[in-house]
């Protein structure tokens, strides 16, 4: 079955990874993996915010790009495509897990050892910067945890994946105006909940 | 633009998301509003403070392990779709299924044909006799038509023989 080659996302160059793959080449699967694994990861955690879980999902994605690809048509840029599979397997995983909170002040548990929420800044700071960034980071991740669901994910495909409106809306499968909607209100609840670190 | 409109739109403003004409309106009116300048800059200086969230890495070796749970959860169905998905358009199988849908073709068409010629011979032997004598003579009636336009049978008295025997 051929691709009409007027089909616009032609252009992305994962997609035609992506279809190289399909004709069984499995190197392009793989290199599509190494490209895309550590942004899927990390969107999934800020979603879900349990590193276990994040990992697992991430593995969860990949197989289903993986059995997708007899089948794969391309309909979307391939970016879109797999955050879209990420987001409906996050928020899946948050459902089942009854939207229990997690405490955004415990670190992460690996294998039994606590490991820093972060990798130490390689800049080299202070003890009393690495504070304050630690602080920071845990102001942010509260107040974008606070967000109602849709707004936290236009949040982070915005801020974190530099999605275009036009991507974030085929991501939520909603409009570009609702994207508009949704980033403005979760702007201004941002500003207000940083307001103290934000003042001028 | 009043105030209220120009802060209600400052963050699509800020991902630079807005049509022409209402972003200019928006600069003009930040040049000459002390308190939108003020709000788009907290705007701005939260939107920075998103970047204090920085990306983990995930475990090590996660291409390894993803290969490893592949090969362990593939259902059957899947193993089967992906192996005919590889195979199923080679021009060999293309080839092979070609000539299988023609000897299929003809060969419906054959043992229908045969089909239709037992029953022809079935029907003719429960014809009455006379109707009988006139399908087996078909080809004659057909002929003598085509006869009285030769002249050379005239000469021969052929036609006046066939018209004897007609009648």
């Amino acid at each position: 079955m051929s691709i009409p080659s007027d089909n616009p996302y032609l252009s992305d160059p994962d997609v035609l990874l992506m279809l190289e793959y399909q004709k069984g080449d499995k190197p392009s699967f793989e290199a599509l993996m190494r490209k895309y694994y550590v942004r899927v990861f990390n969107f999934i955690l800020r979603i879900v915010q349990r590193r276990d879980a994040a990992e697992d999902l991430t593995q969860e994605v990949f197989i289903k790009v993986y059995h997708a690809g007899s089948a794969y048509r391309p309909q979307a840029k391939f970016q879109t495509w797999v955050f879209t599979i990420a987001k409906n397997l996050a928020l899946n995983e948050l459902r089942r897990a009854g939207k229990t909170p997690v405490s955004l002040d415990a670190h992460f548990e690996y294998d039994g050892d606590e490991i820093p929420q972060q990798f130490e800044d390689k800049n080299s700071l202070s003890a009393d910067e690495k504070l304050v960034q630690k602080e920071t980071a845990r102001m942010v991740k509260d107040a974008v945890q606070s967000l109602p669901e849709s707004q936290r994910i236009a949040i982070i495909l915005r801020r974190y994946e530099d999605f275009s409106y036009a991507e974030i809306a085929e991501s939520l499968s909603c409009s570009v105006e609702a994207v508009k909607s949704l980033l403005s209100r979760a702007k201004e609840t941002l500003k207000k909940r940083l307001a103290e670190y934000v003042k001028i | 633009m009043n105030c209220q409109d120009v802060q209600n739109l400052l963050p699509v403003f800020l991902d630079n998301e807005l049509p022409e004409d209402q972003k200019q309106d928006i600069q003009v009116h930040l040049t000459g509003c002390n308190a939108c300048r003020l709000e788009l800059q907290e705007y701005k200086r939260s939107w920075q403070m998103l970047e204090s969230w920085t990306d983990v890495e995930p475990e090590a070796g996660y291409i390894g392990r993803f290969w490893a749970e592949l090969s362990g959860r593939t259902p059957w169905p899947i193993k089967v779709r992906i192996w005919f998905g590889q195979r199923v358009f080679t021009p060999q199988l293309i080839a092979a299924t070609v000539v299988a849908v023609v000897f299929v073709v003809v060969g419906f068409l054959s043992v229908r044909n045969y089909v239709q010629i037992q029953e022809t011979e079935i029907l003719l032997t429960k014809l009455p006799a006379e109707e009988a004598e006139v399908v087996d003579n078909l080809e004659f009636v057909s002929d003598y038509e085509l006869l009285e336009d030769l002249d050379v049978l005239e000469d021969m008295e052929v036609l006046e023989t066939l018209e004897e025997i007609e009648s």
